[in-house]
C-alpha cells in the first residue's frame, strides 16, 4: 500500500481541509493510489459486515432462547419408565392434530380467530406525550369500544390525512360488528394515495369474511388474492388463508 | 457519558453506559439492549403482517443501528430508549416491506460503502466506487479469516468504531500509537494476502 497512514487518516477524518482536497485530487490523478484507497474501503467495510454478522448470530441465539420465540415451549422431563405410553401419546396427538389441521375452517371462523388473536390490543406508544390517538387506543384496549370509536371518528373527520385514525376506526367498528361502517373506513384507507404500508384491502377482506353475507366470501377471496399478488400489508396471512378457502 | 436523563429509566441508563464503555461491558450492553425489547419482533409480525424471520432481521438491524448511535454519542436522549428504538424498528419494517413490494431485495455480493465514501468529492467517489465494485468480496472474506486472531480482532474493533486509544485500553496495548501501527500493518498484510491470489 502506497501510504496506509495517509489513507487511514483521511477516512478517519483526521486530515485538515487542504490535505483533504489534495487527497481527492490524488485519487483522480494517480490510479495506483485510488486502488489503495478502494482496497482500504472494501477491507474495512467487509470487516464491519463480518462484525455485524457475528453480532446478529449472537442475537439469534439470545432470541431462540427467549420466551418471545414462537418455538419455545416448556419441556417436560424425560419419562424413561413410560416409553410405550409416550409413543402412544405422540400418535394420539398426531391423530388429533391432523384432524384439527385438516378439518375445514370457515372464512368466518378464520376472521373471528384473527380478531381475537391479532386485534384485541392496539399499540400505545410509551412516551410522555398524551394525544387522542393514545386515548382512543387505550379505550379500545379496555374494551370501551363506543368511546374509542368516537375518538377515532372525530380524529378521522378533523384530519382526512390521518390514515391511522381511519384504520383504527375501522378496527373498532369491526370489533363492534358494525361491518358497513368498518368497510367504509377500510375502503377510505385502501384508496388513500401514497401510503407505504396500506392494510386497507386486507382489513376489508377480514370484515367481509366476518360478516359472511351471500357473496362476501367470494369477494374476500378476490381481495386476498390481490393482497398476495401485489405484496400488500397482510400478504403472509392472505396466502395462508387462501389455502384454506 | 452517563448523564442522568428524565426520559429514560435507570435500566436504560445502565445499558447506555455499558455501550459507551470500551471494555467488555459493551458486549453486555449490546446483548441487554437486544433482550429487553425483543418483544418488538412479535409486535412487528402483528402490525406489519411480516414473518417472524423478517421481523427478527428488522429488529436486529435496528438494535445494531442504535448501538452505533449510542456508542458514537449521536443518541441525544430526547426520548426513552424504548420509544427511540421502536421508531427505528418501524422504519426498518417499512423499508423491508418497500423492498419486498418493489422486488429490490435480491442479494448482491458487494459491500455497502456509502458511509465511508460520503466524505469524498463526487469525482473521487465515483472512481473509488467503481474500484470497490470490482473487488472480490468472497476472496477478501477468506483472507480476513487467514489473517490470524490478533489482527482480525484489531481490525474488527476499528471497523466497529473504537478509536485507537479505546482499543489500547481494552486490549492492553502500550499506547494508541502502537495500536495504529499494528492495525495498519495488519491491513497491509491483508492486502498482500489478497493480492497473492
Amino acid at each position: 500500500m502506497t501510504d496506509p497512514e495517509y489513507i487511514d487518516s483521511f477516512f478517519k477524518k483526521e486530515l485538515p481541509a487542504e490535505a483533504t482536497r489534495q487527497f481527492e485530487q490524488r485519487i483522480e490523478s494517480d490510479p495506483a493510489f485510488a486502488e489503495d484507497a478502494a482496497f482500504y474501503v472494501s477491507a474495512m467495510q467487509t470487516i464491519k459486515e463480518q462484525s455485524t454478522e457475528q453480532k446478529k448470530q449472537r442475537f439469534r441465539e439470545i432470541y431462540n432462547e427467549s420466551k418471545y420465540h414462537h418455538n419455545n415451549v416448556i419441556r417436560m422431563p424425560q419419562t424413561r419408565w413410560w416409553p410405550k405410553l409416550a409413543v402412544a401419546a405422540v400418535i394420539a396427538f398426531l391423530l388429533v392434530g391432523s384432524y384439527w389441521y385438516l378439518k375445514p375452517v370457515s372464512p368466518s371462523q378464520l376472521a373471528t380467530t384473527y380478531l381475537k388473536e391479532e386485534l384485541t390490543q392496539l399499540q400505545v406508544e410509551m412516551d410522555n406525550r398524551e394525544d387522542s390517538m393514545k386515548t382512543g387506543s387505550r379505550l379500545y384496549n379496555q374494551k370501551e369500544y363506543s368511546a374509542s370509536l368516537k375518538v377515532f371518528e372525530n380524529l378521522a373527520q378533523s384530519d382526512s390525512s390521518n390514515t391511522e385514525a381511519k384504520e383504527f376506526a375501522g378496527i373498532v367498528s369491526l370489533q363492534m360488528e358494525q361491518y358497513d361502517k368498518a368497510l367504509k373506513y377500510f375502503e377510505a384507507l385502501e384508496n388513500y394515495p401514497g401510503l407505504q404500508i396500506n392494510p386497507g384491502k386486507f382489513y376489508k377482506a377480514v370484515t367481509l369474511m366476518k360478516r359472511n353475507h351471500p357473496g362476501d366470501n367470494a369477494l374476500a377471496k378476490q381481495l386476498l388474492t390481490e393482497v398476495d399478488r401485489q405484496g400488500l400489508a397482510g400478504k403472509e396471512k392472505a396466502k395462508e388463508w387462501l389455502k384454506k378457502f | 457519558m452517563g448523564n442522568a436523563n428524565s426520559y429514560y429509566s435507570q435500566a436504560d441508563q445502565q445499558i447506555i453506559d455499558n455501550l459507551r464503555q470500551p471494555d467488555g461491558s459493551r458486549r453486555k450492553g449490546e446483548d441487554e439492549l437486544f433482550s429487553v425489547y425483543a418483544y418488538f419482533i412479535q409486535e412487528g409480525v402483528r402490525k406489519y403482517k411480516i414473518t417472524e424471520e423478517d421481523a427478527f432481521d428488522a429488529y436486529s438491524d435496528s438494535v445494531l443501528a442504535a448501538i452505533e448511535k449510542i456508542a458514537n454519542g449521536s443518541f441525544e436522549g430526547r426520548s426513552s430508549l424504548k420509544t427511540w428504538l421502536f421508531q427505528i424498528f418501524q422504519n426498518k419494517c417499512v423499508d423491508l416491506l418497500r423492498k419486498k413490494t418493489t422486488n429490490k431485495n435480491s442479494i448482491h455480493n458487494t459491500v455497502s460503502v456509502g458511509d465511508m465514501l460520503f466524505q469524498l468529492s463526487d469525482g473521487a467517489k465515483s472512481i473509488v466506487q467503481q474500484l470497490v465494485d470490482k473487488a472480490d468480496i468472497n476472496l477478501l472474506r477468506q483472507r480476513i479469516e487467514a489473517l490470524g486472531e490478533k489482527c482480525r480482532e484489531l481490525l474488527l474493533l476499528s471497523a466497529d468504531g473504537f478509536s485507537d486509544k479505546e482499543i489500547a485500553a481494552r486490549q492492553q496495548y502500550k499506547s494508541a500509537d502502537v495500536v495504529k501501527t499494528s492495525r495498519l500493518r495488519c491491513l497491509d498484510k491483508l492486502r498482500q494476502l489478497y493480492k497473492q491470489a
